[in-house]
């Protein structure tokens, strides 16, 4: 009994002795480096033929760069070109520092059709992680390579992208008889496949998307006042909103599609309505001797944010939008600088978008509900008409000065790019409400 | 029946040539009476009267030969009663004969049942011999006792030792608690150790001093073995001689009962055969010597067999405490060598533990340099809320990562991926060089954690 009790003690002693050389050291990390993801988009096979005027991995580079998430590696260092999986050697990527790897093939199948089919490996851990295959016609290819690159980027970093999605803005151009010329368009976030709404000698201010994103509302500013127009973007058809007395101003179409808030501007003074499509009637939400202007929807449609002179300064106010709520409601969101206009709702509605005197000069920075500050994020010191995208990875805003162009900048502020638009002063430009 | 001899009886033949005419009348009156009145058996042996053959004979003649015939006839009646007071006496001496022999059996019997008393009283011995052997028992079982206690004492010495062993457990936790602190750690260390070394001189010093006690108890054991064995072969000796001597015994014994039988039928033919009472109380007197040299022997016998079976007992007794010794020593020495399994198992994991110690504390030296290296291949992806993946990773001794595996995931395949890719960017991690480190950290984790 005693030798059974011993020979325990000593398995026990060795069992423990075993467990004790096996314990292991863990290491603890808590920060890694705020970069870019190393991916290679490798020249997707057959595009030659294409007769486009974009390549597909540009497109989706050009895409994948903008988010500050992702280093696109140009294709200069490429060790090899594989377009099929069979090509593929882990190694070249690895000796390149590319964790991951784009690999794609487009082929004509019929007279106005394409075949695209992509996948996406860690090159790591030298495995697919992702592999898709399109037919298409010839003008949805691009589309398609924005897809892509949505179906990339969510693969490697979990998150919706904004790579297919669409911007409205306008331009002022100088026309053949030296008159200036305004112009809406819309466009691809990119500013490809710009298509022009209305132009004309008034300047079109204010454009607003309809949640679905098949009309605009804009405001036209005629000699005899400035009016309200709802367009479809299908059609080209358009009316006015309200035919009343005074100039109505900077509409915003809420979240759900039911109402426009405007501002009114009546005998020296402006204040903001909003209208109701369906019953087509207004209704006043502020009453203020100063200026109310420039209202945006938070997503629930519960509250207006405007921005208005009435007290020290220009700066932004909140407003609760329920029926009966007086003006006495509104109150100021704090924000350091001398002016803070021109706010837009972000989709998720935790956070607006605006101009700001901070920090010397007009710069775009990002207010946050939850923890009630703002963060200058543009690197540009004269900026104007700063808008985010639906899902809130990127801001475009405009860059004044006599280079005035339109600036698409990743939401961390790390990295940001110049979009091409058709000719002319950009003037504003707005990003549909709408995610896919 | 025989007729007794006649020349006993010529005395008496004038008297009876006197009376003859008497006789002769008186005669034949009683040869009438005697036909009346005597058994005819001792009668018919008697020979017929003879008849007289004379015509003309003088009376002289005739009373001569009366006298002739009466004496005759009286010799004939003596001869007849001595004849029967000799069968009387013969009668009366078959008689004592079988009264001898009566006697003889009944001394015979009585010696069986002295001898059956004898061989009680030697039972009675055995008892006792029984009881001398419980006493040894008890004996035995308080020797038993004390092994036992013996037994317990070395259990005692154990439980030190296992005391010993907790508080150097408890040293080594404490030392590793504080391996955070470097500066302290190699102090505490080199404290720890030195507390070790005297640990290990002093055991040393014990398993030395065992070890002498375990040659001394093997070679006393041996010296007892061989006394043992020379006592053994001493008493078998002795034994063989005495199982001679009772077989010499025994022989001498069976002879003297043949003897004895072959006497006893002598004495039966004799008695068959009727002849004169001599050789019969002769053969008595031979079998009384011989019956008492038959108790000797067996008394002898019964001693010799006493005498054997107490040496027998003894031998078997020693024997056994032989074996209890060995045993008791066997299972000493089993204790010892547990102990020194213990032992050699606590050296083994201390010498583990050292080494193991020295390998943390030199991995320990490398670990920013692992962290550095790691944190900057690891591209931190932007999460919602908390994020905690663990990692165990395997490496080769150039610390090229041979595999990453996620122990514990966040969740989040995208969080996993980025932390897998950030240790295999890494790869090959810093290491200590030393390879009899390497057993200690070829597989290590990683724990990272990442907030929105």
């Amino acid at each position: 009994m005693a030798n059974k009790i011993q020979a325990c003690l000593i398995a026990c002693f060795a069992l423990y002795v075993c467990s004790a050389a096996h314990a292991i050291v863990t290491i603890e990390i808590d920060q890694g480096v705020k970069r870019g993801v190393p991916i290679a988009v490798v020249p997707f096979g057959g595009t030659d033929n294409l007769e486009l005027d974009f390549t597909v991995d540009e497109v989706i580079r050009s895409d994948l760069s903008r988010t500050g998430r992702f280093e696109a590696i140009p294709p200069s260092e490429f060790i090899s070109f594989p377009t099929n999986v069979q090509d593929v050697k882990f190694n070249d990527w690895k000796l390149i520092d590319a964790d991951y790897l784009l690999i794609g093939d487009v082929s004509k199948t019929s007279e106005n059709e394409f075949q695209i089919v992509t996948r996406l490996f860690d090159t790591l851990e030298g495995k697919q992680i992702y592999g898709v295959q399109f037919k298409v016609a010839a003008d949805q290819v691009r589309g398609t390579s924005h897809a892509i690159s949505n179906a990339v980027h969510e693969n490697i970093t979990d998150k919706q992208s904004s790579f297919h999605t669409r911007i409205a803005y306008t331009t002022t151009v100088a026309g053949d008889d030296g008159d200036l010329q305004n112009r809406l368009y819309v466009a691809d976030y990119d500013g490809y496949n710009a298509l022009e709404l209305l132009r004309g000698s008034a300047p079109i201010l204010s454009p607003t998307w309809s949640p679905d994103s098949r009309y605009l509302a804009y405001s036209v500013l005629h000699d005899e006042g400035s009016r309200i127009f709802i367009q479809e973007i299908s059609t080209g058809n358009r009316f006015e909103l309200i035919q009343a007395e005074g100039h109505f101003r900077a509409p915003s179409w809420s979240f759900d599609g039911k109402s426009i808030a405007f501002s009114r501007y009546l005998s020296g003074n402006s204040d903001l309505f909003v209208y109701v499509l369906e019953s087509g009637e207004s209704r006043r939400l502020t009453r203020h001797r100063l200026i109310d202007t420039e209202p945006t929807w938070s997503p629930d449609g519960n509250h207006i944010v405007f921005t208005s002179n009435r007290a020290k300064g220009v700066q932004l106010y909140r407003i609760p939008t329920a029926a009966g709520v007086g003006d006495e409601s509104a109150q100021r969101i704090q924000i350091d600088g001398e002016s803070n206009t021109g706010a837009h709702y972000s989709v998720e509605g935790d956070s607006l978008v605006f101009i700001t005197s901070q920090e010397g000069g007009r710069r775009v920075a990002v207010y946050d509900f939850e923890t009630q500050t703002s963060r200058v994020v543009s690197p540009t010191f004269i900026d104007d008409s700063a808008t985010i995208s639906p899902y809130g990875d990127m801001i475009m805003y405009i860059v004044e000065g006599s280079d005035r162009h339109i600036r698409l900048l990743a939401r961390s502020g790390q990295v940001h790019s110049r979009i091409e638009v058709e000719a002319g002063r950009v003037k504003q430009v707005v990003w549909q409400k709408a995610k896919q | 029946m025989k007729i007794a001899n006649p020349s006993t009886f010529g005395f008496k033949s004038i008297t009876l040539a006197i009376g003859l005419h008497a006789i002769i009348a008186f005669a034949v009156g009683v040869n009438i009476l005697f036909e009346r009145y005597f058994p005819s058996d001792l009668w018919d042996q008697i020979p017929e009267v003879e008849s007289i053959q004379a015509s003309a004979i003088s009376e002289q003649a005739l009373e001569r030969e009366l006298e002739r015939i009466r004496a005759q006839d009286e010799q004939k009646r003596q001869e007849a009663r001595e004849q029967q007071r000799q069968l009387e006496i013969a009668e009366q001496k078959r008689k004592e004969e079988q009264l001898a022999l009566a006697r003889l059996e009944k001394q015979r019997i009585e010696k069986q049942k002295q001898i059956a008393a004898e061989q009680e009283a030697e039972q009675k011995r055995l008892a006792q011999l029984e009881q001398a052997r419980v006493e040894q028992e008890r004996q035995l079982a308080k020797m038993e006792q004390q092994r036992q206690e013996e037994l317990q004492r070395l259990k005692e010495i154990e439980d030190q030792n296992l005391q010993q062993q907790e508080q150097l457990r408890e040293l080594e936790e404490i030392h590793k608690k504080e391996a955070d602190e470097l500066a302290s750690i190699e102090k505490q260390q080199a404290q720890l150790e030195n507390v070790i070394e005297q640990l290990e001189s002093e055991r040393i010093e014990r398993v030395e001093q065992q070890e002498q006690e375990r040659k001394l108890s093997e070679q006393e054991s041996e010296a007892l073995k061989q006394r043992l064995q020379r006592q053994r072969e001493e008493i078998q000796e002795q034994q063989r001689q005495q199982a001679e001597q009772i077989a010499q015994l025994e022989s001498k014994r069976l002879e003297l009962e043949s003897a004895l039988e072959q006497m006893l039928k002598k004495v039966q033919q004799t008695d068959a055969s009727g002849e004169t009472a001599t050789p019969v109380e002769n053969a008595a007197l031979k079998q009384e010597k011989l019956l008492e040299a038959m108790r000797k022997t067996q008394q002898e016998l019964a001693n010799r067999k006493t005498t054997l079976e107490l040496q027998q007992a003894a031998l078997e007794e020693q024997e056994r405490l032989a074996a209890q010794i060995e045993k008791k020593r066997k299972d000493t020495e089993r204790l010892k060598r547990h102990q020194e399994e213990l032992e050699a198992q606590r050296l083994r994991v201390e010498a583990e533990k050292r080494l193991e110690r020295q390998a943390y504390n030199e991995f320990l030296k490398f670990i920013p340099q692992i962290r550095a290296k790691v944190t900057n291949s690891w591209i931190e992806p932007e999460v919602d809320g908390n994020l905690e993946t663990l990692l165990v990773v395997v490496v080769d001794k150039t610390g090229e990562v041979q595999s990453v595996n996620v122990a514990r995931t966040s969740g989040s395949n995208v969080f996993d991926r980025s932390v897998t890719s950030a240790v295999l960017k890494a790869s090959p991690l810093p290491i200590p060089k030393e390879p009899k480190y390497f057993p200690y950290f070829s597989k290590f984790q990683f724990s990272f954690t990442g907030s929105g």
